[in-house]
């Protein structure tokens, strides 16, 4: 494996002329492809992989990765099976609090909750998963192009995104999903728009900084182009900072997500997700508590779960910074 | 006298602008001449570094000129440029940061003679192996990670990394400082080794001057970015001509303590009766 890894990376290299001028673009996609295939990213991930579950990991560290697996587990399994068919509307059952046949009870309408619950799992997490790797994605692509570009347009970039972060995300995301009308791609759409300026600017910060260490200066005075530097070097060693920057957002994200939802900008009514349920039993509250009460438990351990395996995977990427408690 | 390999002249850097501005280098002439180990000395700050840094093109000097056989590289051709860079090759400071800790040795080594071009596979695994026996490391050490290694290994794959594309000239920034006193003359033996048997031009950055004594034939010293004195080792350690010369040798400690303390019981003498 390491030595498939070592020829990618050599071979795309080596047919590439060696001198060059220094912004060469339209080399990019065959570095990006290079990149990619060189594993440098899968690599990073396949290692980080082994070290969350390796013997040294913390007994709070194992707890928080187990959640998140139970999680991920019950939203692949919940989308396949569950006790009841959560759209099923049955004004019989309706508002039954929870026992053996119904465990967490039925709503206003008579569906099932632990069937939405568990058929809103998969919806909740992927669209969280979706927005931070989306956001990343665009937040990394747009501060390497700032890093690579001069000072100038590098700090016209910066501010932009500044002017962007100023306004408040919840505003910024309810006012764009509110204008792309309500479905779950139009939450997505507008969380990505709403957090990736910060990831941008975090990410430019971070790539300043490698760009600026030796063994980056030791392959530019080579003469190597800072594109090429830039895949080569830069973003590899840049990823761990990444990562843990993204693992934080996922928790926020979920909350997030349901606060959208929850205000009535998500996917339409019948759709199972954890902040619309929310919505659902809100004026049954005081009689029916459970229509509320278990999608809010869950969007909670959600956050809580992601929360400290973001905080775990900062202290694998930077073990100085393992918290004291 | 020896050609001259590489000439600088009149070499000035300013850092930032207006009243902020810093002055790098003050118009810094010399000459590194083939096959010799010249020192550049000076305490932190005098511009060393700077010289180096503008000599493979990290920095952009403000005025003066470089020229190497020929060739000057603010104003040369690609192929010029290509050639310039093959033939100085540059030593960090620091082994710690100047090697990629994500790429086994192999790749790091491997990678001058990438950007060069040039090399078939086969010349690059020769190379490769030929020069890690001769800086003392094994064929073994190839496939692990920069971390695996001590400061002084690493310098070590840092120099293997340098001479891999067969420079002429060797720029070494303080390659010793970071290291321990023990490592240190594993090191600079292993400088001296390389000169002789590649015939290489080395320009040494160091504030140490016991170690600039050890290693170096010629010695331009510097202070505050400008040049206070140049020339042959044993003369300037015999017979200083500047001030700041002479401040920097009484500074090095004497291996023999009643030589010592008479020194300094004539340093604080000197430094009152003023």
């Amino acid at each position: 494996m390491k030595s498939e890894t070592a020829d990618a990376h050599a071979a795309p290299l080596a047919d590439v002329p060696a001198v060059d001028d220094p912004l060469r673009l339209a080399d990019a996609p065959s570095e990006i492809a290079a990149a990619l295939s060189a594993g440098a990213i899968g690599g990073a991930a396949g290692r980080l992989g082994r070290r969350l579950f390796g013997r040294r990991t913390a007994v709070v560290d194992r707890i928080a990765f187990g959640l998140v697996l139970l999680l991920v587990v019950v939203a692949v399994v919940g989308s396949f099976a569950r006790p009841y068919d959560p759209f099923a509307v049955q004004t019989s059952s309706a508002l039954l609090p929870p026992s053996s046949a119904h465990l967490l009870g039925t709503d206003d309408v008579g569906r099932d909750v632990l069937s939405r619950l568990l058929a809103g799992a998969g919806l909740t997490l992927l669209s969280a998963a979706a927005i931070v790797v989306l956001a990343a994605a665009v937040g990394i692509v747009v501060a390497s192009v700032a890093a690579l570009l001069p000072r100038r347009v590098d700090e016209i970039i910066m501010r932009a995104c500044d002017i962007f972060m100023s306004i408040p995300s919840l505003v910024l995301a309810l006012g764009l999903a509110a204008a792309l009308g309500p479905s779950m791609l139009s939450i997505i759409v507008a969380m990505v728009a709403a957090s990736w300026p910060s990831t941008a600017r975090l990410t430019r910060g971070i790539l300043r900084e490698t760009m600026s260490s030796s063994y980056v200066e030791s392959a530019g005075i080579l003469g190597m182009s800072r594109v090429r530097l830039m895949l080569r070097h830069v973003l590899p060693n840049s990823l761990d900072a990444i990562y843990v920057q993204a693992s934080m957002e996922i928790s926020g994200t979920i909350v997030m997500i349901s606060g959208l939802a929850f205000l009535g900008v998500g996917a339409p009514p019948p759709s199972p997700d954890w902040g619309s349920m929310i919505a659902e039993g809100q004026q049954y509250i005081t009689t029916a508590w459970w229509i509320s009460l278990f999608p809010g438990l869950a969007i909670s351990v959600g956050a809580i779960a992601f929360g400290l395996v973001g905080d775990a995977v900062r202290s694998f990427v930077d073990p100085t910074a393992r918290r004291s408690s | 006298m020896r050609d001259v390999l590489l000439r600088v002249e009149g070499l000035s850097k300013r850092f930032g602008s207006g009243r902020r501005a810093h002055q790098a280098l003050d118009d810094v002439s010399f000459d590194l001449r083939q096959g010799e180990i010249l020192g550049l000395v000076g305490e932190s700050g005098s511009g060393k570094s700077t010289i180096i840094r503008c000599l493979v093109g990290l920095e952009k000097e403000s005025s003066g000129s470089i020229l190497y056989q020929g060739i000057n590289p603010a104003t040369a051709s690609k192929g010029e440029l290509h050639r310039y860079r093959r033939d100085l090759q540059m030593v960090f400071q620091d082994p710690y940061s100047s090697l990629d800790p994500r790429m086994t040795v192999r790749r790091i080594i491997e990678e001058p003679m990438l950007v060069m071009g040039g090399y078939s596979e086969r010349e690059r695994r020769d190379r490769i192996h030929e020069l890690i026996q001769l800086v003392g490391l094994r064929r073994e050490h190839l496939d692990r990670y920069p971390r695996d290694f001590s400061g002084g290994q690493r310098q070590r794959i840092a120099i293997v990394r340098a001479l891999v594309v067969g420079p002429k000239v060797l720029l070494c920034d303080e390659p010793v400082s970071a290291l321990d006193v023990s490592v240190q003359a594993q090191v600079l033996n292993l400088l001296k080794d390389m000169q002789r048997q590649l015939d290489l031009t080395v320009l040494f950055v160091s504030h140490d001057l016991a170690v600039v004594k050890y290693l170096c034939t010629r010695l331009v010293v510097l202070n505050r970015g400008r040049l206070v004195e140049k020339g042959d080792v044993p003369e300037i350690y015999e017979n200083p001509r500047d001030s700041y010369t002479k401040a920097l040798l009484e500074a090095v400690p004497v291996p023999d303590p009643a030589a010592e303390r008479e020194r300094r019981a004539r340093r604080l003498a000197l430094a009152v009766a003023p």
